[in-house]
């Protein structure tokens, strides 16, 4: 009973069935034989990156052709979000006295292929924080150039995945240019985008998708449901309140204890985007480059300001921030929750930190302090 | 005349800023210097007091410093009171006029000034916050007939750091503004109060219903 509410309250959690005649205009299948000759296809047209095989994990990279690609769905430990947002970004280019500056844009056309769906919303996160007051052109520019093609993930990728919990366990419409759901010999392909469609119109080999590819669709997404659990013991609403009101909550405390302050949680999470900026000069002193490179608001100088002061010395002040962060300053700002249960933090922490451990947890100690509360009422 | 922001929106990148040439430096502090930066010909800074605009020093990095010279006085030129405390401000200090450094903004949210006018004022800085507040200040001088009284509370650790001696001096003569400084580390010279600036509260006469107090303070 409390699963099936849960489900109803979770957004993206259903099934969107394959039924209208325009519905069915926007599916096509392709045989898994003629899937190599596709992305070479693209690779030709684009710059193609995806999930490739790395010292016995996966690492999305640049894909010359299908034979480089690993589809099966081994959890990535880097998200593609290094393709849309390098960890180290070189903005613009100077002389030293000031004279010829020249911003770096990159606008090469670009395929990311095999987006799980928790980094597409993860990716619907990056575009509301990128078009928020300035125009950020070097990610605006490189998103705009740049083509989602997601995977549909049929069974969950990790042990610590939550996806299912998050609402990401199901494609982000917004995001994704197509979207591929693997039905056994065939792909599927859902189309997103008027860009998207191009890529399926323009390829020979894609069919139309007939009405049994469409119930085998249905199939293969409805069965898929079996293996995602619900690990949130409370609702995914309830987080931004649930953690916005805990503060003061003794738990930070005790993550700052274990926590190594690697900073390896927000370098593996799909949407941290804080940045440093370095200056490079040669040895002359007369050229210089201004890079913008990943930061980690766990890192103790993280919030150290000019004269000494640092915001968040203990490292209990860092985790709380993260969980702040995550769960209610990017809701706040962004309408969305800035975790999207992909798992990998806790995967990468040493510590074994984990959101799912920690939201669960500030949830318990809410209900014993009502229960607590409730029982000293007169 | 394009506003220096409209520039920097237009560039092919946010990040690129715009190159001003220093026109004069002054040392005012032991740790501070003003700096009198002139933007190219075509563009104008176009801020509210309480900004700030991102400093560039070429090959070194980037560093956000409150404008300190008010609208009212910036035409050709605006101030900046920067202290020596990172790498930037280290370098900047070694820098003389011709040089070139790079400008962005104005960013932030100035005071907002419709709401002071008809308004008593009451004006609080600590430390280096003065810079932020001496462009308010001014701008409020400058056209004092807007406003209703002005209070002005100012306090630093030693009184070799009070910024802008000379226009303390300025408005401690007078007649329609109320300034009163105060010390928490005394050198002999020193003759008037001691105490950081909320000692000064207390006696701070207020009507609430029609004061605002904006103030500023350093970190």
């Amino acid at each position: 009973m409390q699963q099936t509410d849960r489900a109803r309250r979770t957004p993206h959690s259903t099934i969107r069935p394959l039924r209208t005649a325009e519905d069915a205009s926007s599916f096509h299948v392709l045989s898994k034989a003629k899937f190599g000759d596709w992305v070479t296809w693209l690779t030709q047209r684009y710059r193609v990156f995806g999930p490739k095989p790395a010292d016995g994990q996966y690492s999305y990279g640049i894909v010359k052709t299908a034979a480089d690609m690993d589809f099966t769905r081994a959890q990535k430990p880097l998200s593609p979000k290094k393709c849309l947002l390098p960890s180290r970004e070189l903005l613009y280019t100077y002389e030293t006295n000031g004279e010829r500056v020249q911003a770096v844009i990159d606008s090469v056309p670009t395929v990311i292929l095999g987006v799980d769906t928790c980094d597409q919303h993860a990716i619907r996160l990056f575009d509301r924080i990128f078009s928020h007051g300035f125009t950020e052109q070097h990610y605006q520019v490189r998103r705009s150039n740049t083509l989602i093609v997601g995977l549909e993930c049929l069974r969950p990728c990790g042990e610590q995945s939550f996806c299912h919990s998050m609402g990401t366990s199901s494609p982000a419409t917004e995001v994704f240019d197509l979207h591929l759901v693997d039905l056994g010999d065939e792909y599927c392909f859902e189309i997103g985008s008027i860009r998207g469609r191009q890529l399926v119109a323009e390829f020979r080999g894609m069919l139309a998708a007939s009405h049994t590819d469409s119930q085998r669709r249905d199939a293969v997404l409805h069965h898929k449901l079996d293996s995602f659990k619900h690990r949130l013991d409370c609702d995914v609403t309830e987080l931004p309140d649930l953690v916005g009101n805990a503060s003061k909550s003794s738990h930070w405390q005790e993550l700052g204890e274990i926590c190594l302050a690697c900073g390896m949680c927000t370098q593996v999470c799909p949407t941290c985007y804080c940045f440093n900026i370095e200056d490079h000069v040669d040895l002359r002193l007369t050229q210089g480059s201004r890079y913008r490179t990943w930061d980690s608001c766990q890192i103790s100088e993280f919030a150290t300001v000019a004269g000494g002061h640092n915001f968040r010395e203990k490292r209990a002040a860092r985790q709380r921030h993260r969980f702040m962060r995550k769960a209610k300053y990017q809701y706040d700002a962004n309408g969305m929750v800035g975790c999207v249960g992909c798992g990998r933090c806790a995967t990468a922490c040493l510590a074994h930190i984990s959101p799912i451990k920690t939201f669960n947890e500030l949830w318990r100690r809410k209900k014993v302090a009502e229960r607590l509360q409730v029982g000293t009422r007169p | 005349m394009k506003t220096l922001l409209e520039e920097v929106r237009n560039n092919e990148s946010i990040y690129v800023p715009v190159p001003a040439r220093i026109v004069k430096v002054e040392t005012i502090t032991v740790l501070e210097k003003l700096f009198t930066l002139a933007l190219p010909n075509d563009l104008n800074l176009s801020h509210e007091p309480g900004q700030f605009v991102q400093l560039t020093v070429f090959g070194v990095g980037e560093a956000p410093i409150s404008i300190t010279s008010s609208p009212s006085r910036s035409h050709d030129t605006f101030e900046l009171a920067i202290r020596k405390v990172g790498a930037v401000t280290k370098v900047i200090h070694e820098m003389g006029p011709g040089r070139i450094v790079g400008i962005r903004g104005p960013f932030g949210r100035g005071f907002p000034l419709a709401c002071f006018r008809g308004k008593d004022l009451l004006l609080v800085a600590g430390g280096c916050g003065m810079a932020p507040l001496r462009s308010l200040i001014n701008q409020v001088l400058d056209e004092r007939g807007n406003y209703g009284n002005v209070q002005i509370l100012y306090g630093v650790k030693s009184p070799t750091e009070f910024m802008f001696k000379d226009e303390l001096r300025l408005w401690t003569q007078r007649s329609d503004i109320e300034l009163h400084l105060i010390v928490d580390a005394p050198d002999l010279g020193w003759d008037a109060r001691v105490g950081y600036v909320s000692t000064l509260f207390p006696e701070v006469k207020v009507i609430p219903a029609i004061r605002l107090r904006p103030s500023s303070a350093p970190q």
